[in-house]
């Protein structure tokens, strides 16, 4: 069982790419969090734990390359290895997706991220989807959908 | 009646092979619709600047007169700027997999470093700081203390600058790099990165964690600049022209009531926009 409490992926100069919250915040708790998290874990050495505590929660994060992916857990509901393993999960999705990803499409493609993500993480922040084949295949038919749309708009 | 049907078909067709030819040579695909995806995040990914309007597309490459060999090599990798003397190269292409922008390179070196700063920090050169979208600056870390220069950076470049410093002494270890990275990271709201150019050859351009050494990550770097008023040239990426499944029946059909709306437009220019459109769409099913 999980209950992520929210997804921040971080640049290594802290410039946040995506934002996903799971659980009910007003803006300002999410901006503390979103400023706080920030600069700690950008600080953190590379050899240093990936779960921190903060505020009432912890957090997992990893880094691949240049972005930092960082998870809020809920504790005694989350396992911790298992969140590192959905952030693995997670980008190893966009890879195959968009073929070794990078910072450069994220931001290019931020709404195909968002799809991914959905289809992996439902709203409450539980996983709906655990198979890498079955989010990109929705994925994809999601792409086919929007162009036939395409087509039908400019021949209507 | 039925040859005209198919003979209108065929120069579709072949309008649309002709598209997909130049689309896949990588020509600049200028898309007509105004609010196309690129536009949109392009725009919010820009934050609105107040100050100004100009472009902020000049990048600053300095280094000491002894390093003039190491500035002429990456300004040949980074930019394909065969310039060997202190100039302003204008309208340089930079471009990746999702756009193509014109930047300005400003080329210039140094004597004493600090007293070079302190000239571009005065009031006088603000209007040329705020145009400035990224400072490179070539130096060796052995004989000039990068924290007392960038003390001096603190607060006077504009907050969409990044400064890139190339340590250029072999003989600095990639560790000690990334323990400036790790002490400046959090110090400046700009970008600040040191880079070690020892790192640029292709066989050790990447540490454990997959990042980027060397040129590549200078080259990273500018690829995700947010680029202030600067026009961005969208380009068609690969992955939107993987080629789709639609039946060849269907495609024909298609063709054939895009021909009737065609013939039924009154308005050349919008009826060869629809045209355009339509083979666009098209060509990505072939």
């Amino acid at each position: 069982m999980t209950q992520l409490k929210y997804l921040i992926l971080v640049s290594r100069q802290g410039k946040i790419r995506l934002k996903k919250w799971y659980t009910a915040m007003s803006a300002s708790e999410k901006a503390k969090i979103a400023k706080d998290l920030t600069p700690t874990i950008l600080a953190r050495k590379p050899k240093m734990c990936n779960i921190i505590e903060y505020s009432d929660h912890k957090v997992v994060y990893k880094r691949y390359a240049s972005l930092f992916f960082i998870v809020g857990v809920t504790p005694d509901i989350d396992n911790e290895l298992l969140t590192l393993e959905i952030i693995h999960r997670f980008v190893e999705t966009m890879d195959t997706y968009f073929g070794n990803v990078c910072e450069l499409d994220i931001i290019f493609n931020f709404n195909k991220v968002y799809d991914i993500l959905n289809e992996m993480i439902m709203c409450d922040g539980s996983i709906a989807e655990s198979s890498r084949k079955e989010v990109l295949h929705h994925v994809t038919v999601m792409d086919t959908m929007e162009s036939n749309d395409n087509l039908e708009r400019v021949l209507s | 009646m039925y040859m005209c049907t198919f003979y209108d078909i065929l120069s579709l067709l072949i309008r649309i092979a002709i598209l997909k030819a130049k689309k896949n040579a990588g020509t600049i695909e200028k898309r007509k619709v105004k609010d196309t995806k690129v536009d949109s995040i392009i725009r919010n990914t820009q934050p609105v600047m107040e100050e100004h309007h100009y472009p902020q597309n000049k990048i600053l490459v300095l280094s000491h007169h002894s390093h003039d060999s190491f500035k002429t090599q990456l300004l040949k990798d980074l930019f394909h700027c065969n310039t060997t003397s202190a100039s302003i190269v204008k309208d340089q292409t930079w471009g990746n997999k999702y756009y193509r922008t014109c930047v300005d390179l400003y080329i210039d070196f140094f004597k004493d470093l600090p007293e070079w700063i302190e000239e571009f920090i005065m009031p006088e050169c603000e209007p040329l700081r705020n145009v400035v979208a990224g400072i490179i600056i070539i130096l060796d870390n052995r004989l000039i203390k990068p924290q007392e220069l960038l003390n001096l950076f603190k607060g006077a470049v504009h907050e969409n600058t990044f400064i890139v410093l190339v340590n250029v002494n072999e003989e600095v270890p990639q560790d000690e790099i990334d323990e400036l990275n790790e002490i400046w990271s959090n110090v400046f709201t700009n970008i600040v990165e040191f880079i070690n150019w020892t790192r640029s050859k292709p066989t050790i351009n990447h540490n454990e964690y997959g990042e980027k050494l060397g040129l590549y990550r200078i080259q990273e770097i500018i690829d995700t600049h947010g680029w202030l008023n600067c026009e961005l040239q969208p380009i068609t990426t690969t992955k939107e022209e993987t080629p789709r499944d639609m039946p060849l029946e269907q495609i024909i059909t298609n063709l054939q009531s895009a021909r009737s709306k065609y013939k039924s437009m009154k308005d050349n220019s919008e009826a060869d926009a629809f045209a355009s459109e339509v083979a666009d769409e098209l060509s990505k099913y072939l």
